[in-house]
Formats: structure tokens, C-alpha cells, sequence
């Protein structure tokens, strides 16, 4: 293709602006112990399906009332998070690679799409790896450092290494044993969430219900 | 003066030759000023030859806007280097980036800045965020009730994925998220840590934008960066087998031109002069006879070169190369009075004086036709038409002048003069004859049947090339980066910042259709980073229908009641957006306002523009405001009228100049005229058959051609058919051919037509030229 376009050249007009993007791959630094992160690898069960139940609770910058949701939820190692909240208002969100849907019964609120914002890519593999307790996928993204509790308890604090993810999220805490049971994300706004895991079962497939919530 | 008249013997010999004499030293003295001039502007000039083959475009005839934004588009791409590096993954992209910067570090570019971040975006916009919200969002204000309201900002608040930057109390409804998130879309371009990075499937890309230090044309840099480049390939082809590098920029395909145009303009300048002397020396087998003939070349390059220094502020390279063929017209001169000069031992000035009426014509047409090209609206044209005029005058008068002093007394035929002299006895002449006509009439069914399909082109795509590889990393580049096309661009114009804005947003609204259907996948303007002030306006004032359900949600929240109502803000404006640094990168959208008729204006650039249709459509979206500006096809379109224009000026050519040229050849005029006529036509009906399309460089040459052909014929008749003067014409031919056969080889599209097209029209010309002459 010979065109007066690539001959003007040539012209690159580059925009100026972008939006966050999320960090990824930058040197891991000293505080990181990869040791720590090999021993709470090892006393998570990871297996192909993780399902239980939640209770989250949030407590919004400038917003007096706390805000408690309860609900279930199913990770699938390939597949992605089925995040499914029962009161006090029904709702679903599902987190797949490239892409993340809330629904409201079989209304779509809102889809955030890769292809449409790249960043997507990269919070919706956070989010995954995090329910997932793929520790290894967020020692990417974060400076991390915390301890080992007792035979099978630990807990590990992470900070974004990427200013990109510091913009989306200020902390991020983890706590647990052969699941995880705990989870602490404070948002760079100032929103704190806090969701505890209950009846953590493991499981090597989904119900036919679930895969059809993930076509 | 008559063709009976130049055998008449001259009065006063003498006295002539003294004023001759003084002519020739002045000359020569004025030679030597040139030589100096060109001294003291070589050296300031070094670096300074210009490659840009756009200077071969015309000067253009639309409005001062639409010039001084492409003219902005085009300074702001000029000094850009963009670097992709290709990987697997993130990580090899990311590293083998910091290693080509590294190797970079002392190229002459600079790293530009990385861009805004998200951090910066909200504090520039979130004071102004009542006034930004996306039509979508304005759509689903339009039909959601109140508790349709409530229940989005609710499940926003109990949704702890959405990945805000934004806390909830900011943005309960997600609006300004929203609109902050749209404008994403205007690169596909992510900062990973320092680093750029576009992920496509399956491939990682690290960007690496820079700035070149010196104009893109600077030979300097060009040799530079050339090096510093090959070095970071090869390193990386060392260290990182796996990844590819790509690059994009006005100055890689300026250094592949300028090394192209170097090479050429030695390989045809050398060897037309080389085939040119050994030719001549065959011919005439004179030491003196070549002495004259270089000197007069010598003098038309020096003529040729510092005139066109002093009258133009660059030299392109285009010139040097196409100059390098004067080469092959300048030599004609000499070659015509040293073939008469053979076998004639008459007195030097008897035989000057007997020589000077044909050598005056001859001198008219060519360099009329040269001449014509200073009508061309194309800046390289002209300069070629003043080199090559200035060089053929220069050997012209140098031949006139210093003829009488530096011929050999004497000249033998040699053995090749007097086999190219018998071929003329040899050659058909036109009797009339039954046959002959026969043979006219059959030849004029062949010319009408290939003038017939004759085809136009004027697609100015044609004449350009570019290093392929070059061009398969420039696509690549474009498309991952999502650029947009820089020559295709809509204008707008407004009284007033505000109106062009809402101008540019009526544009984007009637274009929606064709973004929905994916004919175009996506723009570039400033209305995308700041709505107009009247747009802002309105979103502030459909966020009021939100109270209602403000209050119900403050209420469940507990929340303050101050919370409920959003106290009105002043809409940013064009100033103030202007003024913020962060802005900086996208200012070559907006034009501002104009010196000329103090109207504001902006670019409005499109990407995923591919076809011709699809532009001839968006053309129908001019309105008093709008212009779809076109370059491509506007040059196209000039080249076409162009064509035509020239195409007018060639038959007025060959109108006017026998109706001249009967004064001195009264009836035999048409001797002089049907050679350059029939290679013209013929040369057209070739290209017929060919399925050479006509463009207005043919027609350009075809000019030349003219020029050159009457020569032949206007020799050849005023020297009654002599057999020396077809001699010269031989020689003059033959050096002709080999010069422009060789610049029929060069890699540039627009020099290949003119050689092509020379080559075919001289070569019939001078077949065709003894077919007429007359009886002894």
C-alpha cells in the first residue's frame, strides 16, 4: 500500500493522553521474600474450583453508614470469579479474562471490556489471581511482605509497585490458611472493602448451573 | 533572415571578431563570479540538499485553515521517531526497550516525556465534573426514573470491583468514571512503570516516542542516527532473538531518499558523462572537439549550480538527479557545430558565421520547453526548470562565444562519422509515393488505435516509493498505535473557541453512524478531552433530575443533606484547558485563532480511513463550519487539471512555433515539425498499447521532447539535408537516449516516467527526423 498518508510520513501523530494502565513485571525489590510467598503457596489447597460463602462489608470515604452485603461466590481456574450477591439486593458480577459484567437478574449494569480498555486485562487478572490465592500472579503487581501464623495461618499485606495500579488501588491484605479467609482492599479514593470467606469448599469441577453463568 | 541567407560570407570580419573577443573574456569572467558565489555558498549549504520528495508537490490553492493545519500536522509528525519493540510477552518487550534506549542515550533524539497519567487526568478535570458526562450516560438520564437512579448508585456503592479512581461519594452514579474511561479510547498506548506498552493479541509492544534533535532532512543527523540505529537492531537481534523492532518516522524514509538520491545521482550523473565522452571520442576522435564540448559542460553545471543555489533556499536532490541529465542536452551544442566542422577547412569565422542562425534556433526551443516547466505549481519542478535552463544557456553561450577560439583547425571524418553519415544516404525519404502512402496510412491506423486506448492517471501515489520494508514497519506501526490518517483531516472553523468545539461535536454526531458500522474506528479531537461549554452546561443541568434520588440515597446512607444537591459550576473552558501542561501533547489539534480573518479553528483526524469511498462520502459532511480536507485526492486532482493545462500548452506548442518558424523555413516548415509531431504521437500510442497511463509528467516530458525534436528537424533542414548535420544530430540523440535511459533506471517512480518517456519520444524523433529531409 503505497498511500500519501505513509508518505507525509511518516506524520505520527501520537496521542498524548492515556489512561492508567497496570503495572506489570517491574523488578521485585528487597522486602519482597519469595521464601514467605513459597510457604503460604504451600499450605493453600488450590484446586480447579473454590466455592463458598461472603460477607462483605464497606465502608465508603464520607459515607456514615457501613454498607454489608452477603452472597456466594465460585472461582474457576480457567474460567474466572462468579461473584454473587444475595442481599441486600440481588446482583452478579462475573470477572473472566478481558472482561468485567455486573448484572442485575439478567440486565447487564455495566460491562468493562480489555478490548475497549486495556487496563481491564490487568484488574481483572488482580482480582481473579486474588480469589483465586494465585499468590504468585499478585507478587507481580505488588511489593508484598507479612508472616506465617501458627502451623497453617499467615498473613500477607501488599502495596501496588506500579503507580498506574496506585491510582485504582492503595492496599490490599490477605489472610488465611488452607484458603483464604479474609481479604482487605482499600481504594486509592479512600473506600475501604472487607469481605470474610465462610464454608470454603474446593472442588475439581462446576455445577452445570455455574458453567452456564460462564458462557 | 531566410534559409537562403546563411551561406552569406560576413562583412567585417575583424572588427566582429574583436567584440567577439570581448564577449568570450566576459563571459568567462562572469563564469568565474559564479565559481566564487558557489564557493562561498557550498560550504553554508553543505547538509542542506533536500530530500523531501513532498517539495514535488504542488503549492497548494485551498483556504489559509486548512494550510496552516496541515502545515501544523506535518511539523508535528516531522521530528517524530517512534520505536516498537515487539515480544512474546510484556516482560522481553519491556527489557529489550530499555535496552534500545540505552544504546540510544547519545543518538540525536530526545525521549519524550511519558503522558499524562490517570492522577494528573483527574486533577486537571474533577473540579469540572458535573459538566463531563458521556451520551450514553446522558441517554440512560433521559429514561431512568428515580428509582432506577437510586438503585445504580446503590449497586455502585456495594460494588467493590469497579476499579474507580474515583471514590463513591465523588461519583455516586459512575458518571465522570465513565467519561474519564471513554477517553481511553484515544490511544491503545498503556504506561506499564515507565515504559508504553500495547498489547494486541498475542503481542506485547513497547513504545519508544521520540524527538529528533535537527530537522528530519539534516543529512547530519540522518548519518547519525543511521549508525546509532543499526547499532540497537543489531544488539538486539544478539540479545533478544525473539523480539522485532519496528520503526516509523519522517526521517528514516528522508535518510533511505537521501542515500537512494546519492547513489543515483552519481551512478547516472558518472555514467552519462563517462558513455558521453567515450561516445564523443569515437565520433570525432579530437582531443580539442571533447576540450570544447567539456568546457561548455563544465560552464552549463557551474551556471546550472550556482544559480540555482542563489535563487533557491534548499537544493532537492530530485534536481541533482534529473540536472544530472542536462548532461545529455547540454552536450548537443557542441556536438552540432564540431559535426559541421568536419571535412571543412574554410576560414573559422566564415564557418562561425555560417553556423550561428541554426545554433541561435536551436537554443529556443529546448529552452522554451524547459521554461515551461517554471509554470508548474510544483516548487521542485521549478527548480529543476531553473537548473536545467540556466545549465543549457550556460553551455550555449559557451560554445557561441569561445567556438571561434578553441575548435581544431582541422577535422577528419573518422571512421565512425562516416559510417553514421552513410547511413543517412541509406535512409527512406518521404517521396509521396504511392507505397509510402500506403505505409502513412497504416501507420496512422496503428497511432489512432494505441492514442485511443490511451489511459489518464493522475494519482499521485503512483509517483511516490518508499523502501518496502520500511513501509510494512510504518503500517504495522500505525495500525498497533491506532494513528490516525494526517492527510485526510476535517477543518473546522468557529467565531469563538465555544463554537468550535460545538461545531466539532455536531461533526462527531453526524459521523456516529459510521463508527457504529466500524468504516471508521475511532477520531482524534479536542471536544473528546473538553466538551463545549454549552455541552457542559447541559450535562450540569440533566444531573439535576438526580435530586430526587440524591435524597433517597443520602437518606439510606446517612449521608449529610448538603451532599444532596450539586451546586452549579463555571464549565472549563477553552482557555483554561489550554493553559493546563498536561494538555500540552494534544494542542496540534486545536489551530487557535487565525492572524488572517481572526477565526478560531481545529483538526478533527479520523483513524481506520482506508478507502476511497468512504472519504468521497465524509466530503458530503462540509457544511459553512466543516471542510473534509483531502490532500491526497486534492493533489491527485490538481495533477489532473495540470495535465490537461500542459496538454493544452503542448498543442498550442506545436500551433505556434511552425506558424514561427515559417518565416524562415516558409514551405518547408512541415519538415521541421513532423518528427517531433510523429514521436510525439507515436510515443503516446506506445504507452497505449502498453497500458501506460497519461500523466502529467508524460505530458511534461513530452514537452521536452518537442524541444528536442524540433532541434533535429530545424538542423537537419536549415543544413539542406547535409549529411554532417545528420551526423550530429546522431551523436546528439544517442547521448540523449544513453542519459535518460539511465535515468529510466532510477528507483524513483517520477524520474522513471520522465526517462521512459524521453527515451521513447527522442529515439522516434530521431528515426524519424531524415525520413523529411529535403532533396539536395
Amino acid at each position: 500500500m503505497k498511500t500519501i498518508k505513509n508518505m507525509t510520513g511518516q506524520m505520527l501523530l501520537l496521542c498524548g493522553f492515556v489512561l492508567c494502565g497496570l503495572g506489570l513485571a517491574v523488578p521485585a525489590q528487597a522486602a519482597d521474600d519469595p521464601a514467605l510467598l513459597r510457604s503460604v503457596q504451600s499450605r493453600l489447597t488450590i484446586d480447579t474450583v473454590i466455592r463458598g460463602d461472603f460477607t462483605q462489608s464497606r465502608q465508603l470515604a464520607g459515607v456514615k453508614k457501613t454498607l454489608v452485603a452477603n452472597g456466594t461466590f465460585v472461582v474457576e481456574k480457567t474460567r474466572g470469579v462468579l461473584w454473587r450477591t444475595l442481599t441486600p439486593f440481588p446482583q452478579t458480577t462475573r470477572i473472566t479474562q478481558g472482561e468485567i459484567l455486573q448484572k442485575d437478574g439478567d440486565r447487564v449494569l455495566m460491562t468493562l471490556r480489555a478490548d475497549q480498555e486495556p487496563a481491564v486485562n490487568a484488574i481483572s487478572r488482580v482480582l481473579f489471581s486474588l480469589f483465586a490465592g494465585d499468590l504468585s500472579t499478585l507478587a507481580e503487581y505488588f511489593d508484598y511482605h507479612g508472616r506465617l501464623d501458627g502451623d497453617a495461618g499467615w498473613q500477607l499485606s501488599f502495596t501496588p509497585r506500579d503507580a498506574g495500579l496506585r491510582a485504582v488501588i492503595a492496599a490490599l491484605s490477605l489472610e488465611g490458611d488452607r484458603v483464604v479467609r479474609q481479604v482487605m482492599l482499600t481504594s486509592a479514593a479512600g473506600d475501604v472493602t472487607r469481605i470474610a470467606f465462610a464454608n470454603t469448599v474446593t472442588a475439581a469441577a462446576l455445577t452445570a448451573d455455574e458453567r452456564v453463568q460462564f458462557e | 533572415m531566410s534559409a537562403s541567407s546563411l551561406n552569406k560570407p560576413p562583412l567585417d570580419d575583424r572588427r566582429y571578431a574583436r567584440r567577439h573577443g570581448m564577449l568570450a573574456w566576459g563571459w568567462l569572467g562572469v563564469l568565474a563570479l559564479l565559481a566564487a558565489a558557489l564557493l562561498v555558498h557550498v560550504l553554508p549549504w553543505r547538509g542542506k540538499i533536500d530530500t523531501d520528495l513532498l517539495a514535488l508537490l504542488p503549492v497548494d490553492e485551498r483556504s489559509p485553515h486548512a494550510e496552516a493545519a496541515l502545515k501544523t500536522l506535518a511539523q508535528q509528525g516531522e521530528r517524530q521517531l517512534v520505536l516498537l519493540l515487539a515480544a512474546p510477552d510484556a516482560a522481553t518487550a519491556q527489557r529489550a526497550a530499555q535496552q534500545v534506549r540505552q544504546t540510544l542515550r547519545e543518538a540525536p533524539l530526545t525521549l519524550l516525556p511519558p503522558p499524562a497519567n490517570v492522577e494528573t487526568l483527574l486533577g486537571l478535570y474533577f473540579p469540572y465534573r458535573a459538566g463531563f458526562v458521556t451520551d450514553q450516560d446522558r441517554r440512560w438520564l433521559d429514561d431512568a426514573d428515580q428509582a432506577a437512579q437510586a438503585q445504580r448508585a446503590l449497586s455502585l456503592a456495594y460494588q467493590p470491583f469497579a476499579g474507580s479512581v474515583l471514590n463513591w461519594r465523588d461519583d455516586p452514579f459512575g458518571f465522570f468514571g465513565n467519561w474519564l474511561l471513554q477517553l481511553g479510547a484515544a490511544s491503545p498506548a498503556r504506561p506499564y512503570g515507565d515504559t508504553l506498552m500495547v498489547q494486541t493479541a498475542g503481542r506485547h509492544y513497547a513504545v519508544l516516542l521520540y524527538q529528533l534533535t535537527q530537522s528530519a532532512f539534516s543529512s547530519d543527523l540522518q548519518v547519525r542516527l543511521d549508525a546509532d540505529l543499526t547499532t540497537a537492531r543489531n544488539e538486539l537481534a544478539h540479545q533478544f532473538p525473539d523480539v522485532q523492532l519496528l520503526r516509523a518516522g519522517v526521517v528514516l524514509h528522508a535518510t533511505a531518499a537521501a542515500q537512494q538520491a546519492r547513489f543515483e545521482m552519481s551512478l547516472i550523473g558518472g555514467g552519462a558523462l563517462l558513455l558521453c565522452v567515450l561516445f564523443t571520442w569515437g565520433v570525432f576522435r579530437s582531443f580539442k572537439a571533447l576540450r570544447l564540448i567539456l568546457l561548455s559542460l563544465a560552464a552549463g553545471a557551474l551556471t546550472a549550480l550556482s544559480l540555482t543555489w542563489l535563487m533557491f533556499d534548499r537544493l532537492h536532490a530530485l534536481t541533482l538527479v534529473f540536472g544530472a541529465t542536462l548532461i545529455g542536452v547540454a552536450v548537443d551544442y557542441g556536438v552540432l557545430v564540431m559535426a559541421q566542422h568536419l571535412n571543412d577547412t574554410s576560414e573559422r569565422w566564415l564557418r562561425f558565421r555560417r553556423l550561428l542562425p541554426s545554433l541561435a534556433l536551436v537554443l529556443i526551443a529546448p529552452a522554451l520547453a524547459y521554461l515551461s516547466l517554471l509554470l508548474m505549481p510544483f516548487p521542485g519542478l521549478r527548480q529543476m526548470a531553473c537548473f536545467t535552463v540556466s545549465g543549457i544557456a550556460g553551455a550555449w553561450l559557451s560554445i557561441m562565444l569561445w567556438y571561434p577560439y578553441l575548435v581544431p583547425p582541422q577535422m577528419p571524418v573518422t571512421p565512425l562519422a562516416e559510417r553514421l553519415m552513410q547511413l543517412l544516404r541509406r535512409w527512406p525519404r518521404w517521396h509521396a509515393t504511392r507505397m509510402q502512402w500506403l505505409v502513412a496510412a497504416a501507420a496512422a491506423v496503428a497511432l489512432g488505435v494505441g492514442i485511443a486506448q490511451l489511459k489518464t492517471g493522475d494519482d499521485i501515489r503512483s509517483l511516490v516509493n518508499s523502501d518496502p520494508e520500511l513501509l510494512r514497519e510504518h503500517i504495522e506501526v500505525a495500525k498497533t498505535l491506532e494513528l490516525p490518517s494526517p492527510a485526510q483531516i476535517f477543518l473546522i472553523t468557529g467565531d469563538t473557541p465555544e463554537e468550535v468545539l460545538q461545531h466539532e461535536e455536531a461533526l462527531l454526531a453526524k459521523l456516529t453512524p459510521l463508527f457504529a458500522a466500524g468504516t471508521l474506528t475511532g477520531f482524534d479531537a479536542v471536544s473528546r478531552w473538553l466538551p463545549s461549554q454549552q455541552r457542559q452546561q447541559a450535562a450540569q443541568q440533566a444531573q439535576q433530575t438526580l435530586t430526587g434520588a440524591r435524597a433517597v440515597l443520602a437518606k439510606e446512607l446517612e449521608l449529610t443533606d448538603d451532599w444532596i444537591t450539586i451546586p452549579p459550576t463555571a464549565p472549563m473552558s477553552a482557555d483554561e484547558w489550554l493553559a493546563q501542561p498536561a494538555t500540552e501533547p494534544l494542542h496540534y489539534l486545536w489551530q487557535g485563532r487565525s492572524a488572517q480573518d481572526g477565526r478560531h479553528s481545529s483538526v478533527v483526524l479520523l483513524k481506520g480511513l482506508h478507502d476511497a469511498e468512504t472519504a468521497r462520502q465524509l466530503a458530503a459532511f462540509n457544511d459553512a463550519h466543516t471542510q473534509w480536507v483531502d490532500k491526497t485526492a486534492e493533489v491527485s486532482s490538481l495533477m489532473g487539471r495540470y495535465r490537461e493545462l500542459l496538454s493544452f500548452v503542448l498543442i498550442a506548442a506545436y500551433v505556434l512555433v511552425p506558424l514561427a518558424l515559417l518565416v524562415f523555413f516558409r514551405r518547408q516548415t512541415w519538415r521541421v515539425v513532423m518528427p517531433s509531431l510523429l514521436a510525439t504521437l507515436g510515443t503516446l500510442a506506445i504507452m497505449g498499447y502498453a497500458g501506460l497511463p497519461l500523466q502529467l509528467l508524460n505530458v511534461l516530458t513530452l514537452l521536452l521532447v518537442f524541444g528536442m525534436g524540433i532541434d533535429y528537424g530545424l538542423f537537419l533542414i536549415a543544413q539542406r539535408g547535409d549529411a554532417r548535420a545528420f551526423l550530429a544530430i546522431c551523436v546528439a540523440a544517442v547521448l540523449t537516449l544513453l542519459t535518460f535511459g539511465l535515468l529510466a533506471m532510477s528507483s524513483t517512480p517520477a524520474l522513471r516516467t520522465i526517462g521512459l518517456t524521453t527515451v521513447l519520444g527522442i529515439g522516434l524523433a530521431w528515426l524519424a527526423t531524415p525520413l523529411f529531409r529535403p532533396h539536395r
